[in-house]
């Protein structure tokens, strides 16, 4: 039983509800976005959720690469959560550092965006197994990659779960490549006709087949 | 002048940012190899832009060390922790026709580097491709941090002298 | 299947964000903010300035202005886990994943908050806040129904009015707890779009809050906000499941 306190209307006056939930207008009204924005105002947005003033004018190279790396160190912390333990995230931000140094940056190339990094980071614990090394596009995506002898794994990672992969093997002394475009939930049964894969993430690849 | 077409047991080089570098899984301050993006062309490049080994006078290694320089004399924006690939002209021409491609190594100087080689015909977007010539044809890479610090323009004149029969395009 | 059921402190707790947050009665001056920012700088780097527009038309002449006001400073450490907010009237002090226990949490509030009293006008605090937004990431295959009651004992009640499965859902509500002074607002809710794949993930955020007798002494009111750990913590078992605490290995 769920026991409700009510607050009885003062002398006088009448029956006040206040803002609460009979004030939001109907989802026919085609304003389910408005409710739903309505509702969230009862809850306090959490402290990492708040937006500092957006600054004008453009900024300098060196400031782009550092707020994107800010934000993709922010990004790591809410969407992977618990299922990067502190090795894990020392280890990616030790790649996204170098990555995205000053120093090293192609200013020819769009800095990598958010939308690519969140796209490798469910990738990347989708598949769990091993970690990849990381490169960037010119285009602004991050591109993680697989490497043991000769053979070669690379995979772009565009916005949306998007990704373009290149699989180049050696298979007893003969070369062989794949390639393709899919997204991550098919990632593991696009790859698992392939060995290296089979021995990198193993999980995900098995899962795909079962 | 007409374009020379570069003799297939030439070599070309092409700068390699940082970030097309391939790196180890563990250390990512180790680099393994070259990432097929380093033979992406950006948007608006009609050619892949290269420098000629062979132009330069020397021993391998010295063609390489005045390959390097002079790219770095140029406009090019060279970083210390960027990279240089090395490929036979040949072996790229081939790897490239295998996979569809009749590609052109020319030798087309410019003002801020008279080793200038344009690979014309070069697919924009073929990364089964790039990722080949990153594997094998165009792997051997140099660090630039490895090359002696310096910067020096390429001479006017090529110190390979095509032969009586010629190459030129 | 194991037989064993985790038990805190959990491998691996859901815990997406810890916040202490402290509120005085006043608006401290603006200059004072900014003081207190500074000295934050060392320990968290990075700052922002957290602003609000305000947009004003005069109905009469058809001018519109609009003045940006100062709502306070987000101060985050270098990898972005570690966050202090100063705004006029208190200051919270935040931590992401990865949750490195209650301790180093209640420290960096505790710092924070003599901070504040070191720089800021002195005023009474008129609420103590403890929030934990915490995550349970479900593993579903491809398209899937689940159950939200095999993982959480705290969710919505629908009527039968339908056979379909709910689309969504936001549930709240605020209750005093039986630690006097004390009360919690719990929220849950599907967040949307999951943040891992083949994923269903559903927030359970607790915030335990005091807004009347708050100890005004430093050491009391540190006492006070560690006596209601347990009872937090209690708050967030009693919202799950076994199966949920399955997930936390």
């Amino acid at each position: 039983m769920t026991m409700l306190k009510t607050t009885a209307p003062r002398r006088g006056r009448s029956y006040d509800p206040g803002p609460f939930i009979g004030a939001l207008p109907l989802p026919t009204d085609h304003w389910v976005e408005r409710r739903r924005t309505a509702t969230r105002a009862l809850i306090n947005p959490a402290p990492s959720a708040l937006h500092p003033v957006q600054r004008g004018g453009s900024l300098s190279l060196t400031e782009r690469l550092f707020n994107a790396l800010a934000d993709f160190k922010m990004k790591t912390a809410t969407l992977a959560a618990a299922h990067f333990d502190l090795e894990d995230r020392a280890r990616l931000f030790k790649q996204l550092d170098s990555l995205l140094d000053a120093e090293s940056w192609d200013s020819g190339d769009v800095v990598t965006t958010e939308a690519s990094f969140t796209t490798l980071l469910r990738m990347v614990l989708f598949l769990r197994g091993r970690r990849p090394a990381l490169g960037v596009t010119g285009s602004g995506n991050f591109i993680a990659t697989w490497t043991e002898n000769d053979d070669r794994l690379t995979i772009e990672c565009k916005r949306e779960d998007r990704l373009r992969w290149v699989l180049v093997q050696n298979l007893d002394g003969q070369r062989e490549t794949a390639a393709g475009e899919t997204t991550i939930p098919r990632l593991p049964e696009v790859l698992s006709p392939y060995d290296p894969p089979r021995r990198w993430f193993p999980y995900a690849v098995d899962q795909a087949s079962a | 002048m007409p374009s020379i077409k570069l003799p297939p047991n030439h070599h070309i080089v092409r700068n390699v940012p940082w970030g097309k570098l391939r790196k180890d899984e563990n250390d990512p301050e180790k680099v393994i190899g070259v990432l097929g993006e380093a033979f992406k062309l950006r948007p608006g490049e009609e050619a892949l832009s290269t420098t000629w080994l062979e132009y330069f006078a020397g021993i391998r290694q010295e063609q390489i060390i005045s390959a390097i320089h002079a790219m770095r004399a140029s406009k090019l924006e060279i970083k210390t922790k960027s990279g240089f690939a090395m490929g036979n002209v040949g072996n790229i021409a081939g790897v490239a026709s295998a996979n569809t491609y009749s590609i052109r190594v020319l030798h087309e100087p410019e003002d801020d580097n008279k080793a200038h080689v344009a690979v014309r015909r070069w697919p924009p977007d073929d990364m089964v491709l790039f990722e080949l010539l990153a594997a094998e044809a165009w792997s051997d890479l140099v660090l630039n941090k490895d090359i002696p610090l310096g910067a020096k323009p390429a001479p006017d004149q090529s110190a390979w002298k095509p032969s009586a029969g010629g190459t030129s395009n | 299947m194991s037989a064993l059921i985790p038990k805190p402190p959990y491998p691996k707790p859901p815990i997406t964000e810890g916040v202490i947050h402290l509120a005085v009665a006043d608006s401290a001056p603006q200059e004072q903010l900014e003081k207190l920012a500074k000295r934050f700088i060392q320990e968290y780097p990075q700052e922002e300035v957290l602003a609000a527009m305000q947009f004003m038309i005069d109905t009469t002449g058809g001018a519109a202005t609009a003045t940006q006001q100062l709502e306070g400073y987000r101060l985050k450490s270098a990898d972005q886990a570690d966050i202090v907010l100063v705004f006029p009237d208190g200051v919270a002090t935040a931590r992401l994943a990865p949750y490195l226990g209650w301790e180093y949490l209640r420290d960096r509030g505790r710092s924070a908050w003599s901070e504040w009293r070191r720089t800021v006008t002195f005023s009474a605090l008129r609420r103590v806040g403890i929030r934990y937004i915490n995550r349970i990431d479900v593993p579903i295959k491809q398209a899937e129904i689940i159950d939200i009651d095999t993982y959480l004992r705290f969710g919505p009640r629908v009527p039968d009015f339908s056979k379909h499965p709910l689309g969504g859902y936001l549930v709240q509500v605020t209750r005093p707890t039986d630690l006097e002074h004390w009360s919690a607002s719990i929220t849950t809710q599907i967040a949307v779009p999951p943040p891992l794949v083949n994923h269903v993930s559903i927030i359970l955020d607790i915030d335990v809050f005091r807004i009347e007798q708050i100890p005004g002494r430093e050491a009391d009111l540190w006492d006070c906000i560690e006596a209601v750990r347990p009872m937090k913590n209690a708050i967030f078992e009693s919202c799950i499941t076994d199966e949920a605490r399955k997930l936390f290995e």
